[in-house]
């Protein structure tokens, strides 16, 4: 119970609460054993809650860190076969490596200076030639 | 440490220090939490069963929340399961109503609650009791209960629990001003009622 009161209040407040606490003060052995009993099943009962979410946070980090290196190694290589358009060379000719290894492909690209300019610079006699060498018949 | 006092170490409190810091709060409030239980349930059972239940409760639901936190949230609780007692008594009541015992008896179910509540066991009979109680207790928790339910709440947490009105207001689930004017009514009405408390 706070003691600070508010400035304005009455003779009556005050010999109400004086009576109230009296009152909670002059409990019976039996209701504070029982009040006793209460209050240590509700500290247990918080303790194995807390001690379960102690378990629970790194299981939670550990299966979300499992999850995005399984879509890191799972699903980019997947990603990449699905739009690789050197998969419908027909002479079965190898399929360049740069195209072959998704995610990882992409970010050796980014990281080799020249290797973007290669792809970016849009020289498309350079590329009409190398299709011509492999017989490339994908999208124009 | 009493967690309800709030701060900022509660903030890194950890999971061990939790169980301790709730069974200081709960130590802190327990007896006066028992009291405006029984006050509106008129049954030493009933009120502990409340408590036990608010108490679980906290626990369960807002065990990791902040400290600061707890005593607002253990009101609002204890209030609800309070007010489930008495709906339960209620609708008791009116199911015995029915009974040709009942009828026979001549007892009246209009109002609900305190029919069947006449029958239940006063707290004030026994002889420790009466040792405890003063008259002037006894007079002062018959006025609070004449009270309407959220006027008396209101009284009980700003007067007895020292809530300030922000907290009495989360506790009872309304705005600051609805606490202000409960409380000025309550302690209006139980002022005229009882002039011999002004001394």
């Amino acid at each position: 119970m706070s003691a600070d009161r508010e400035p304005g209040e009455t003779a009556f407040e005050r010999r109400s609460r004086e009576l109230l606490t009296r009152s909670a003060d002059g409990l019976s052995a039996q209701v504070r054993s029982r009040l006793n009993r209460s209050r240590q099943q509700a500290s247990a009962e918080l303790a194995r809650n807390a001690h379960a979410w102690r378990w629970r946070l790194p299981a939670g980090a550990f299966a979300a860190a499992a999850a995005a290196a399984v879509t890191l190694v799972w699903v980019s290589p997947r990603t990449s076969e699905r739009t690789d358009p050197a998969r419908t060379l027909a002479d079965g000719a190898r399929v360049p490596a740069v195209m072959t290894t998704g995610a990882a492909a992409d970010f050796d690209l980014l990281v080799d200076g020249e290797a973007l300019d290669l792809t970016t610079s849009g020289d498309p006699a350079f590329h009409e030639w190398a299709v011509a060498q492999r017989g490339f018949e994908g999208p124009s | 440490m009493v967690p309800s006092q709030g701060g900022d170490g509660q903030v890194t409190e950890t999971t061990e220090t939790r169980p301790r810091a709730l069974q200081e709060f709960l130590r802190s409030i327990e007896k006066r939490a028992f009291r405006i239980a029984q006050i509106q349930l008129r049954h030493q059972d009933d009120a502990l069963d409340a408590v036990q239940d608010a108490m679980l409760q906290l626990a369960r639901r807002y065990g990791l929340r902040p400290g600061a936190e707890w005593r607002p949230l253990f009101y609002r609780i204890l209030e609800n399961r309070i007010r489930d007692t008495q709906r339960r008594r209620k609708v008791r009541a009116r199911v015995m109503a029915w009974l040709p015992s009942r009828t026979d008896a001549g007892g009246s179910a209009d109002d609900g609650e305190t029919a069947l509540v006449e029958h239940l066991p006063d707290r004030r009979a026994g002889p420790e009791d009466l040792v405890d109680l003063d008259q002037a207790m006894a007079t002062l928790e018959s006025e609070l209960r004449q009270l309407p339910r959220r006027q008396r709440q209101a009284f009980l947490l700003r007067n007895f629990e020292g809530m300030d009105v922000a907290e009495t207001a989360q506790a009872m689930g309304c705005s600051a001003g609805s606490v202000k004017t409960h409380y000025f009514r309550a302690v209006h009405t139980l002022r005229d009622r009882l002039r011999d408390f002004q001394t």
